[in-house]
């Protein structure tokens, strides 16, 4: 049942994204500053693709802000048969439904792991004895027994069939690559896999910049493993188990001695990461044509992402802001707005560093939500990866709300574009609120699934000294 | 003059043969032109005709370089001809035109004309500033030594929507630049600027309107190098080292500023200066160089180029302009410049070139001030008739004499070829078949040429005074009895404010004819809708009713150079470029032989294309090998200002967006942290405060057993110690700040 269900929403999905590009909505979709900004537009790839054949650097005309190394693999396509742009279409549009499916897979396998994780660890901290009490387990239980289906499998079939991925897989943008390396790093460093995580991180790295604050959640999966609970609850257990002499024959979980600290694995990651990019600079200056041009490429990509050089309208903060800031104050407040993604890293790892995937995605979430050039593209990542928390997102407060957030950006925006730039009975500040709103309502989703999973492990916290607080006699007080 | 006995006629004459045979390479073109407010935008394009027979030419032009080479030794005349005429065969062929003036043999040797000695005389005359020195010929060669030559011309044209066209032409030479302290005549300003700066080549215009290509011609001498796109337009080449450039365009766009009282300095930035290489550039360079391998000759990056859309043009531009003539307005035919005939017209260029006769050589001022003014007159709505005019209907002035300096000062009434053809057929249909000519040359070819009509009085219209000279324009290969343009001089010489010249001209019957329009009508305009995305299309469309005379031309394919500036805040997506023929997709390497590619940088330049196109006359002739070498000249064409739409934000309310992106940010960030702060065991540490922190303990601890009295003096010592520890903070605080 699970497995048709599966396989009848990949189906959907394949078949929604070739009958929207069969009704030429690559057209309409490509067009749109919501899906296609400047570092992701495969319009300014063709454009550089068309000044590396003329021989110029493809950052010629301030056109392409993409990496030579995507240029290398994409430009060719689109440039197929000078004048049919079609068959050109055809092709790139065949490789962004494949890396559609590849980020699918990828959240898939990641689901299964996560959710073999999670039962293994609420399984050693909640013992067998408690099953008839509500737990966190029979929660995650639910899941499976209810919709017959895995977590990977929701995860997977959230992000496939989401409108965001679609529409950017068809509308013709870089961003399903970018996101499909995001996974592959999450998924290497999941599976303890230190070449392909640090590829993958080397990669999102290389062609976005802002995955490069995946390290921390990366780091501490190839170390610490997947999410648990915290640690101090395993001590908990544990002084119960060795309090108890029935018990003492069980091994003892989640202790320093028994989680294996990775470090070995985390050293190859290091040093798979220092390869990696020795690579990936050595091919863009082979691509580019020398190491000379190297310092062209950082700036033309990290520099105009950091810079804010475009000024476009889109769906993110900084396009409006940074048109009406006086000069004066540009470079502070360019200054302030990176710092935002910044300072958040620290508190968040140190309160959830026990929590790496939800580490990762609540930084994929701020940075999607705090970058210069947002996209749809980015909130569909995002939202793949919170697919993977489900089961400790479970009772998040304001779902409704952020939903109908979701679908009033993606309907309203639109119009007010419409109506600013084409109508011309708006103006930039109806867009611009629409931008607000989409910040407003991806600030409550982080910050509301972040005070989810502190909740969730506060009642973990609880329901693991339930025993001993029933031996003493005290009852808990419910809130 | 002189030296042509054969008939007494007021001109020379060089077959056209010789002319189509050697000098094939003809200027065809059309220079493109728009801005639009804030973006600036260019199209420009040359037309070339594309030699067939370059071997055989190629010959004939080296002899007639070689004959160039002959009369160089005029200086005044080789420079002048050398600063307007691109090619090596042009020169050899004007400059052999100007000896043919002097001295008869010298043509005959030179160019093999065929009919050496012709009854009339002729003088072939593209550019109307070759006519005034085709007169002042013998007496430039005569005043050979001197450093300094001015000379003034008026050339008047009507035109055919019964507007007249007003072209003033200075011309100011300077032998050498070294001893610019002591010029007589020619302007300080200008010697300083030139040799401050290193200028090979400035050309600045100030115009308002628009010229009518359609109406008023785009092939003669005005219309196609004349005509300017409204505002300011500058462009200088440089005689410095390629890094020097830039600084260089700066500070002369300063000082141009400063002297034509024009914001000329907003010029100054690259994000609106165009580096051109296929188009602008010093025609100095071109000319002179050897066999005509012109376009690969020019030092490339010496060329800047800007304009500025939106300028106004006023008489605080014109007066500067003024200043810089010898005789400012008070005489000569600068008088005639009245402020508000001039602010009245149709279209009003103001411009100023300054050429090198080669490099570091003789510098060459030339001040030209085109008019299409309509000419005053009272008339009843809808009638059709041409409208009288005169110097004082147009100006409000007579010309009362010449400039005292000036070495020549003549006035010039064009007739337009289709014009004098009109004339002709409209006296054909009263009488038999006739040709317009003057008195004096009706009396001496009477016998072989039917009857004449009287250049200033005819059926069609009457002028006064009678010219002083009448001036021939030949047509085809010999055939002399089909119409030409004529040029009718009156030389200022012969006026005074005892005798002025109120040149005037009535018209007795309504004649229609077209002036010649260039080979083809460009338009630019833009596709789409809305503030955001668009197409830019540039269209040419061929022109069908070309004369006769371009036959040879039209025969062949036709090169066309477009020159687009495109600001950088209007994207271009180039190799989104297309091309079509007759509505059918081309691919784009049939058809376009050379590009150039500047892509724009944001906020830093903007982008520049230049794309020669090769455009076949009909399909059949596709195949045809062209000569790259050869440098024709050419037509500028500019097309009109685009005004591109962009998407502005709304910029009156800054702080509402700053407050509200703040608050947005603030929000996160804010309720993320204190997400992040509420703790698990926070009810336990809750509790534990309750009961008492370990200090409160000890401090109780230590409080045990003391009287009232030392738990007194405890507190009041704690309170001080606080003090003088915050006393100390302060004072290290300032201590700090001191340092």
């Amino acid at each position: 049942m699970g497995k048709l269900m599966v396989w009848v929403g990949v189906a959907v999905a394949v078949t929604v994204r070739f009958v929207f590009a069969a009704m030429g909505a690559q057209e309409r979709l490509g067009r749109r500053v919501e899906i296609v900004t400047p570092v992701t537009s495969l319009k300014r790839l063709a454009e550089g693709q068309w000044f590396k054949q003329l021989g110029l650097s493809p950052y010629a005309g301030s056109a392409y802000h993409g990496s030579p190394l995507l240029l290398a693999l994409l430009g060719p396509m689109t440039t197929v048969g000078t004048g049919g742009q079609t068959s050109s279409r055809f092709h790139s549009r065949h490789v962004l439904v494949m890396t559609n499916l590849l980020g699918a897979l990828l959240l898939l396998k990641m689901g299964n792991l996560v959710e073999s994780a999670n039962v293994y660890y609420l399984g050693k901290l909640l013992p067998d004895s408690k099953k008839s009490k509500p737990s966190v387990k029979t929660q995650v239980n639910d899941i499976r027994g209810h919709g017959k289906l895995g977590l990977g499998e929701v995860a997977a079939l959230l992000y496939l069939v989401n409108p965001f991925t679609v529409a950017v897989c068809v509308g013709g943008t870089t961003s399903p690559v970018e996101n499909v390396l995001v996974l592959l790093a999450l998924y290497g460093a999941l599976k303890g896999n230190s070449p392909l995580a640090a590829f993958g991180w080397a990669m999102s790295t290389h062609l976005s910049m802002y995955p490069a604050v995946l390290l921390i959640p990366i780091s501490i999966l190839m170390v610490a493993g997947p999410d648990k609970p915290q640690r101090k609850l395993f001590d908990h257990v544990n002084k119960i188990k060795t309090s108890n002499p029935k018990l003492k024959e069980k091994k003892m979980v989640g202790t320093t001695s028994t989680v294996q600290l990775q470090w070995a694995r985390y050293r190859d990651f290091l040093l798979f990461s220092a390869l990696w990019w020795i690579a990936i600079l050595g091919l863009s200056a082979a691509a580019l044509g020398g190491y000379e041009h190297l310092k062209e490429m950082l700036i033309e990509t990290y520099g105009f992402i950091l810079h804010v050089e475009d000024l476009s309208p889109n769906l993110g903060l900084f396009w409006y802001f940074f048109t009406e800031v006086f000069t004066h104050f540009r470079d502070f407040f360019i200054m302030v707005f990176h710092a935002n993604i910044l300072f958040v890293l620290v508190p968040l790892t140190i309160r959830l560093h026990h929590r790496p995937l939800f580490l990762a995605y609540v930084m994929v979430a701020i940075t999607t939500m705090l970058k210069s050039y947002p996209s749809i593209g980015d909130a569909a990542i995002s939202l793949g990866l919170l697919g993977l928390c489900t089961p400790e997102l479970a009772d998040f407060r304001f779902s409704f709300f952020v939903l109908n957030g979701y679908l009033v950006v993606a309907i309203l925006s639109p119009s007010m574009y419409n109506l600013w730039i084409w109508r011309g009975t708006g103006n930039a500040n109806f867009y611009f609120a629409m931008s607000l709103v989409y910040a407003c309502v991806q600030s409550i989703l982080i910050v509301e699934s972040v005070g989810t999973v502190i909740r969730y492990d506060r009642n973990l916290d609880r329901l693991s000294k339930l025993p001993v607080q029933v031996d003493s006699g005290a009852q808990p007080k419910e809130d | 003059m002189a030296g042509n006995s054969s008939s007494k006629t007021n001109g020379a004459r060089i077959d056209n043969s010789s002319r189509s045979a050697g000098c094939s390479s003809r200027r065809r073109g059309d220079e493109i032109r728009r801005e639009a407010g804030d973006w600036q935008s260019m199209a420009f394009m040359l037309v070339r005709s594309m030699k067939r027979n370059s071997e055989a030419g190629a010959k004939k032009v080296e002899g007639l370089v070689a004959g160039a080479r002959g009369c160089g030794d005029d200086v005044l005349l080789g420079n002048h001809l050398k600063a307007i005429v691109p090619t090596g065969s042009a020169i050899g062929q004007r400059c052999c035109n100007d000896r043919t003036m002097a001295n008869n043999s010298f043509l005959t040797s030179g160019l093999r004309s065929r009919q050496v000695g012709a009854s009339r005389a002729f003088v072939w005359g593209w550019f109307l500033c070759i006519v005034p020195f085709l007169i002042s010929g013998c007496h430039s060669v005569a005043d050979k030594g001197r450093e300094e030559a001015f000379s003034e011309d008026l050339l008047i044209r009507p035109l055919s929507d019964g507007k007249v066209l007003n072209h003033f032409y200075f011309k100011n030479y300077l032998h050498t630049l070294g001893s610019a302290a002591h010029n007589h005549v020619f302007p300080k300003a200008i010697s300083q600027l030139v040799r401050k700066f290193h200028i090979s080549e400035l050309e600045l215009s100030f115009t308002q309107g628009r010229w009518n290509y359609e109406r008023w011609g785009a092939l003669d001498p005005v219309g196609s190098s004349n005509a300017k796109p409204s505002g300011v337009e500058l462009w200088a080449e440089f005689d410095v080292p390629s890094d020097q450039v830039d600084p260089t365009w700066r500070n002369l766009t300063h000082a141009l500023s400063g002297l034509f009282c024009a914001s000329i300095n907003f010029l100054e930035s690259p994000a609106v200066v165009a580096a051109p290489s296929l188009v602008f550039g010093s025609r100095i360079n071109k000319g002179a160089s050897k066999e005509g391998h012109t376009a690969n000759v020019r030092k490339s990056g010496v060329v800047r180029y800007g304009a500025l859309p939106r300028e106004a043009v006023c008489t605080e531009n014109l007066t500067p302009w003024l200043k810089l003539l010898p005789c400012r307005d008070k005489a000569g035919i600068a008088t005639l410049l009245d402020r508000p005939s001039v602010y009245k017209g149709y279209y009003h260029s103001l411009r100023v070139h300054v050429g090198r006769s080669q490099p570091g050589g003789a510098v060459i001022l030339e001040q030209t001030l085109t008019l299409v003014l309509q000419p005053a007159q009272l008339r009843e709505r809808g009638s059709k008739e041409l409208p009288n005019w005169s110097l004082t209907s147009l100006f409000a002035r007579k010309l009362e004499g010449r400039c005292p300096l000036a070495k020549s000062s003549h006035v010039l009434l064009e007739l337009e070829r289709p014009l004098v053809l009109s004339v002709e057929r409209l006296a054909a249909s009263k009488s038999e078949p006739a040709e317009l000519s003057d008195e004096k040359s009706q009396q001496g070819r009477r016998n072989d040429k039917g009857r004449q009509v009287d250049v200033a009085d005819n059926p069609a219209f009457h002028m006064s005074p009678y010219p002083d000279r009448v001036f021939v324009e030949s047509q085809g290969s010999g055939d002399i009895s089909q119409a030409s343009s004529l040029m009718l001089d009156y030389d200022l010489q012969n006026h005074s404010s005892a005798r002025p010249l109120n040149l005037a001209m009535l018209w007795k019957e309504r004649v229609y004819w077209s002036s010649l329009r260039g080979p083809f009508r460009v338009s630019r305009f833009l596709i789409g809708s809305g503030n955001e995305k668009g197409s830019l299309a540039i269209e040419l469309k061929r022109n069908f009713d070309l004369p006769v005379q371009d036959e040879v031309v039209a025969a062949n394919d036709v090169e066309v150079t477009i020159f687009q500036v495109v600001a950088w805040y209007v994207r271009l997506y180039l190799h989104t470029l297309t091309a079509r023929v007759d509505g059918n997709q081309v691919p784009l390497q049939n058809i376009i032989t050379q590009m150039l590619v500047t892509p724009a940088e944001d906020r830093l330049s903007p982008a520049v294309l230049e794309v020669k196109l090769k455009l076949p006359r009909n399909v059949s002739i596709m195949s045809l090998t062209m000569d790259f070498d050869k440098e024709a000249g050419s037509v500028h064409v500019y097309t009109d200002n685009l005004l591109v739409p962009l998407a502005t934000p709304d910029f009156s309310m800054p702080y509402n967006v700053i407050t509200f992106t703040c608050t947005v940010l603030a929000l996160y960030f804010g309720s993320l942290l204190n997400t992040l702060r509420r703790r698990i065991g926070e009810e336990e540490r809750l509790a534990k405060r309750a009961s008492g922190g370990k200090l409160k303990e000890s401090i109780s601890r230590f409080m045990e057993g003391k009287s009232a009295t030392q738990k007194k003096l405890i507190k009041v010592s704690g309170v001080i110690l606080i003090a003088g520890i915050a006393v100390a903070f302060n004072y290290a605080l300032e201590y700090y700040q001191v340092l």
